[in-house]
């Protein structure tokens, strides 16, 4: 049954919100992020600061406006990235099996078995810092769960008998694999990627967070989380604007993806978000 | 028994190229990191000078003049033999460090597998038996809340709220037992949350098949049905999660323990990567890539204890 549910609306227009309001930020927003008045420091609401401001008197509605500019980026671009890796091997490791399965999984399998975040910051750290370095660590670390779940889905549709009209019609591999079977697994490729998306802005933040990602004074909800750790006991909402944004977006995200599985009407166990 | 040895075998023989990928991969962390090891020791305050020839010497002394391969041999050869070098910042032993930090990440990478256990089966148990109605929409709507709220804040908010504002349970490290509780239940709720999908999704599959409906024709009740046939046959996918879970905790609670200042072996990974201090990394990842390894095999001896197929030698997996 094919229907959207007033929950993935919902999640939908929130998702929207947040996004326009990251896209607009620079026209939107009542202040420049950047600029600090230290006569004003660690204020509550105002007319002037309508969410108030931070330790050095910044405004702190503007910034949470910005604040979701460069991680959802780096989140969009580190996913991306590994959805085309991830992508390509798993449908080579399903259709052709044999060696090159056995290496591709032997890989995906060690892979899966380093330790997440940690990873994602040490190789921050050996890359060096930036944004290029936050790409290719998040790329790297999230691969093999694409290549997985393309792979199991490959070797699904190769039993099916369109495979077989195909090869009989004399079609080469490449087109059979790339015109005929991967259109098939779009679906369940959105709905990954989605979810993928998610845990990435996580991450993003995450290292942002502990100094490893993007770097003060940037306006990002992680650095301003972090930021606010001495000052947040004045004034709550220096923690609660970003954090609540990054719940949201994340949040919406997720409950998108869940939607847009019962949508495809795709089996569930092979897609649980974990 | 022998299709039982053959069984393990096989599965153990699958996990042994991953563990050596993972050796591999631990080693070329540390080796391709910036920061030359050599200076670090020759200059560790920053203010010596040093002659090419002196560098020299001590570069053959400490083996990197050799071949990538060979340092690799003698690292892994040294693993072994539990020796993991020293700090290059505290100048303390590596393996020292790890021994009095990983039973403290245990500690609390069993707690927090407990409430995640506690919490994600119960409340996917009670979404499923009142599918579709108000205790169901509430707890989808909490769960899916838990798997995105990023721990970093949840650690902060639990230590303000619970630690500060209303004093019940300490700010930070681990003086008491109760330091372990708002880490624990931070690392926890994530977890929860993706168990509790999955222990729902997996029981609705399991109440669709003939079997509920013979035990039901039988006179059991719906609830011993579910206790005695339907939990089995359900915990597997659950089971499974919170294997490579723990090994998750186990290996990577590095964010949050380093929120909670407790003295595990996360917290001390990320240190060592802020502070490029090698030795520490390749000795880290190398653990938790074993830790997870090691998961892998518990979950499979799991799958054998509850699946009497596979005792048989009947099914693949």
């Amino acid at each position: 049954m094919r229907y959207i549910t007033g929950k993935t609306k919902l999640a939908l227009l929130i998702l929207t919100l947040i996004l326009l309001a990251g896209i607009l930020a620079p026209v939107i927003a009542p202040c420049d992020p950047l600029a600090s008045d230290l006569g004003r420091t660690l204020e509550g609401p105002s007319r002037e600061h309508l969410l108030g401001t931070d330790n050095i008197g910044r405004d702190l509605l503007s910034r949470t406006l910005y604040g979701g500019r460069q991680s959802v980026l780096v989140a969009l671009a580190a996913t991306s990235l590994s959805m085309a890796l991830g992508f390509v091997l798993g449908l080579v490791a399903g259709y052709f099996g044999g060696g090159a399965d056995f290496v591709i999984t032997a890989l995906s399998n060690i892979f899966q078995g380093l330790p997440g975040l940690t990873l994602m910051i040490a190789a921050a750290g050996i890359l060096g810092q930036g944004v290029t370095s936050m790409v290719i660590a998040i790329a790297i670390n999230s691969w093999a769960g694409f290549s997985r779940i393309v792979r199991g889905e490959v070797m699904k549709l190769k039993q099916e008998s369109f495979v077989d009209g195909l090869k009989t019609v004399g079609a080469c591999h490449g087109r059979i694999l790339f015109l005929h079977i991967a259109p098939n697994i779009f679906g369940t490729l959105a709905v990954v990627f989605a979810t993928r998306v998610a845990g990435n802005i996580m991450a993003v933040s995450s290292m942002s967070f502990l100094g490893l990602g993007l770097q003060p004074p940037a306006p990002d909800w992680g650095v301003m989380i972090s930021d606010a750790r001495q000052y947040f006991r004045q004034a709550p909402l220096l923690i609660l604007a970003p954090g609540l944004c990054i719940v949201l977006l994340s949040l919406s995200i997720n409950m998108a993806a869940d939607g847009l599985r019962d949508w495809l009407d795709t089996r569930r166990d092979s897609l649980e978000i974990t | 028994m022998t299709v039982l040895m053959q069984y393990m075998l096989k599965k153990t023989a699958l996990l042994l190229p991953v563990l050596v990928g993972i050796s591999i991969a631990a080693f070329a962390l540390g080796a391709m990191s910036p920061g030359d090891p050599v200076d670090q020791v020759l200059n560790p305050n920053g203010n010596e000078s040093y002659t090419r020839e002196e560098y020299d010497r001590m570069a053959a002394r400490m083996g990197l003049d050799k071949p990538a391969a060979v340092q690799y041999g003698k690292w892994l050869a040294g693993m072994f033999r539990g020796d993991m070098g020293r700090s290059f910042f505290t100048n303390k032993s590596v393996k020292g460090q790890l021994a009095r930090r990983i039973p403290i990440s245990a500690r609390l990478a069993a707690l927090s597998m407990a409430f995640t256990a506690v919490l994600g089966v119960g409340a996917g148990v009670v979404a499923a038996v009142y599918k579709d109605r108000f205790p169901d929409h509430i707890l989808g709507a909490l769960s899916m809340t838990a798997l995105s709220v990023p721990g970093f804040w949840t650690a902060i908010l639990f230590i303000w709220l619970f630690a500060e504002k209303w004093k019940l349970l300490p700010t930070s490290g681990i003086a008491s037992w109760t330091g372990y509780l708002l880490p624990a239940l931070t690392l926890a709720l994530p977890g929860a949350g993706v168990c509790a999908r999955l222990t729902r999704s997996a029981i609705l599959d399991e109440l669709g098949r003939q079997y509920v409906t013979v035990a039901g024709s039988k006179g059991f009740s719906r609830f011993q049905t579910v206790v005695r046939h339907v939990s089995c046959n359900a915990l597997i996918p659950v089971v499974t999660y919170l294997g490579t879970h723990l090994a998750g905790i186990l290996g990577g609670a590095s964010v949050v323990e380093t929120i909670f200042a407790v003295p595990g072996i996360g917290s001390y990974a990320i240190a060592a990567v802020q502070s490029k201090d090698y030795y520490v990394v390749q000795a880290y990842v190398l653990f938790s890539g074993t830790v997870y390894v090691a998961a892998n095999i518990a979950v499979d001896l799991f799958y054998i204890a509850v699946n009497p197929r596979i005792r048989r030698g009947e099914a693949g997996r």
